[in-house]
Formats: C-alpha cells, sequence, structure tokens
C-alpha cells in the first residue's frame, strides 16, 4: 500500500493506469487500522489489477474535504481519475473481494451503457 | 483480540455468572466485552446492573422523550466520536433490534447531513461535543438540549449515557477487545486463513480460562 499526500495524488491517484483504491484513513481512528488490514490483505489478491493507496487525512485536509470526507475510514475507487465507489465504514474483506472480482465487469456495462445512451438507445427498456 | 482471556461462560462464578445469565436470558448471547469484564468478579454485576437501569434495559420507555432507542443512538454517537469500533458495531446491531432499517441506522452516525429531525440532530451533536470536548459545552447549549423537552432527570440520564459509553470506549481500547463479528468470524472479515500474516493468527482462537 502507497502512502500518498497532496503533492503525490495527481500522479498517483489521477494518472494512474491502473484502478485506484484510496483508503482515507488517520493515526487517531482505530477502525481504520482495521480498515487498513483487510486493504493489506486485499492486495494480495488483487495488487495486480489494482493499485492500493492510502491517504492521511490528517495530514491532507484539504484533499480529504475536496473528495467530501465525512467519516473514517472512507474507501473510494478511482477509475481514470473519476471515482467509481464509495465504502463508508469498515468493509468486510468478503464484501470487497465481491466488489474487485466484479469490478471490470461492471465498468464494462457501465461503459457499454453510457455508449449507449450517447447514441440515443433507449437502455431502460433492455431485460 | 483481548489482551486478557475471555472468561469460560460455563465456569464463570458468583457475579461474572449472574451477569452472563442474565445477558443469555435478555439477549442470547454474551458479548465479547462482558466476557472479558467478567474478571471484575462481583464488580461487574454493579457495572451490569447500571448499564440495565440507565439503558432502560430490557423494558421500553416509550413514555418519556428519552427513549431507549435514542438512548442507544447516544451511544452510537459516543462510541463513534471515541472511534471504538466494537461499540459502534454493537449499537448498531441493537439499533437494529429496535426496528431501525441499515440505512436508519446509516443516517444516525452521518447525522450531521442526513434528514433526521431537526431536534434529534442537535441532541447528537451535543453528544458529539459532550463525548470528545465536554468542558466546551456552554451553559446555553445545555439549555438548548433541555428546551427541547427534557427533563432535568433525563439531561442527566443523558449525561449518564454519555459518560458510560466513553468509559466502555476506554476499557475496550485498553483490552484491545475486537468485534464478536471478528472473532465469530474472521474469514468473513479477515479473507481465507491462509493468506493471513501470523500474528493475525490470534483471531482464529477461541480463548478461554
Amino acid at each position: 500500500m502507497i502512502d500518498v499526500n497532496e503533492d503525490g495524488w495527481a500522479e498517483e491517484v489521477e494518472g494512474a493506469c491502473l484502478p485506484v483504491i484510496v483508503d482515507f484513513w488517520a493515526e487517531r481512528c482505530a477502525t481504520c487500522r482495521m480498515m487498513s488490514m483487510i486493504l493489506t490483505n486485499l492486495e494480495k489478491l488483487y495488487g495486480d489489477r489494482f493499485k492500493f493507496v492510502r491517504l492521511n487525512v490528517d495530514e491532507a485536509p484539504q484533499l480529504a474535504s475536496k473528495h467530501g470526507i465525512k467519516g473514517i475510514p472512507t474507501v473510494i475507487i478511482f477509475k481514470d481519475g473519476v471515482e467509481t465507489h464509495r465504502l463508508i465504514g469498515v468493509q468486510p474483506y468478503q464484501k470487497m473481494s465481491q466488489l474487485l472480482s466484479t469490478f471490470f465487469s461492471e465498468d464494462a456495462v457501465r461503459k457499454s451503457m453510457s455508449e449507449e445512451s450517447s447514441k440515443g438507445v433507449d437502455i431502460t427498456q433492455r431485460n | 483480540m483481548p489482551r486478557v482471556p475471555f472468561i469460560d461462560t460455563e465456569k464463570a462464578q458468583g457475579g461474572a455468572r449472574r451477569v452472563f445469565q442474565d445477558q443469555m436470558k435478555l439477549r442470547g448471547r454474551i458479548s465479547t466485552l462482558w466476557r472479558t469484564r467478567g474478571w471484575a468478579g462481583n464488580a461487574v454485576e454493579h457495572a451490569w446492573q447500571f448499564y440495565k437501569n440507565l439503558m432502560a434495559e430490557p423494558a421500553e420507555v416509550e413514555n418519556k422523550k428519552l427513549t431507549r432507542t435514542l438512548r442507544e443512538k447516544i451511544g452510537l454517537i459516543t462510541s463513534k466520536s471515541c472511534g471504538c469500533t466494537y461499540c459502534v458495531s454493537f449499537h448498531s446491531s441493537m439499533l437494529g433490534q429496535f426496528g431501525l432499517s441499515e440505512e436508519e441506522v446509516k443516517k444516525t452516525i452521518d447525522y450531521q447531513n442526513s434528514d433526521i429531525p431537526d431536534w434529534e440532530k442537535k441532541v447528537l451533536k451535543f453528544v458529539e461535543e459532550a463525548a470528545t470536548e465536554p468542558h466546551k459545552i456552554t451553559d446555553q447549549e445545555f439549555k438548548q438540549i433541555r428546551s427541547l423537552g427534557f427533563t432535568n432527570e433525563e439531561m442527566v440520564e443523558i449525561a449518564e449515557v454519555i459518560a458510560m459509553f466513553v468509559g466502555i470506549a476506554r476499557l475496550v481500547a485498553i483490552l484491545d477487545i475486537e468485534p464478536d463479528e471478528w472473532l465469530e468470524n474472521p474469514e468473513y472479515w479477515l479473507g481465507p486463513e491462509e493468506t493471513w500474516p501470523e500474528e493475525w493468527h490470534r483471531y482464529k482462537l477461541e480463548p478461554k480460562v
């Protein structure tokens, strides 16, 4: 898990080739310690498909505020610099794993719907 | 994992035994917190009686402004303010038992940004301040909460509930007690056991005296 700060954010998160899982945390937060354990373990399985980074909200309050962090831990997944998922509070490994394992198929569906929508196809009529 | 082992509920004696029996009767389970607190013997029995009286367990007190559910919400915000994962998990679960949906519990946790009643927001904001910076509470703030319809008795009870859960949050941190769910189903929370680093294997143990 890579520690990022305001200086490294653009390069590590916005400019990343892989989707980025950002753990917004703080030293003072016991719950964050648990979330960090879970993400560390998930990185072993998904580290080749996602980039795992963490941001200390006490050290980068403006960045946390910019991303609307109201409580920690909060985990946000970014793809091409755009937020795709936001999870607030401790998330169990199994729930996270399920999300990550279906991330790319969900993404493909989202992309296809977006393309169809831009072509004027009524996606609400699909089975 | 607690820094002292859990008391084996079947072998517990004296005050701890009576507390465990009472909890089984009331809740059908004994939490890891109380299985650890059981070491305090007869003192834990007094703590349990105090807890039950303050939280009005098992009776509901809907005739009062300070209902059983509101007491639990106060516990939830106190615990959140103190960063006590164990306690947040516990109070969320209790609120679920009182009929709140997962969404309603989330709204309580994020009360400042949710559409819960304004008076409840004021109470929970007061609770957060009381749990973290009690010396900053002004007479005016205290009066404002009382003016929402709480009696003097209830104002003291609110303070007692906050103080009790601040204390429990400290207790959980000192003894390093993990949420019950972690010990009941560690692979759900932490992933497959074969992927755990060595130090996590403590989560798999069923600690007994």
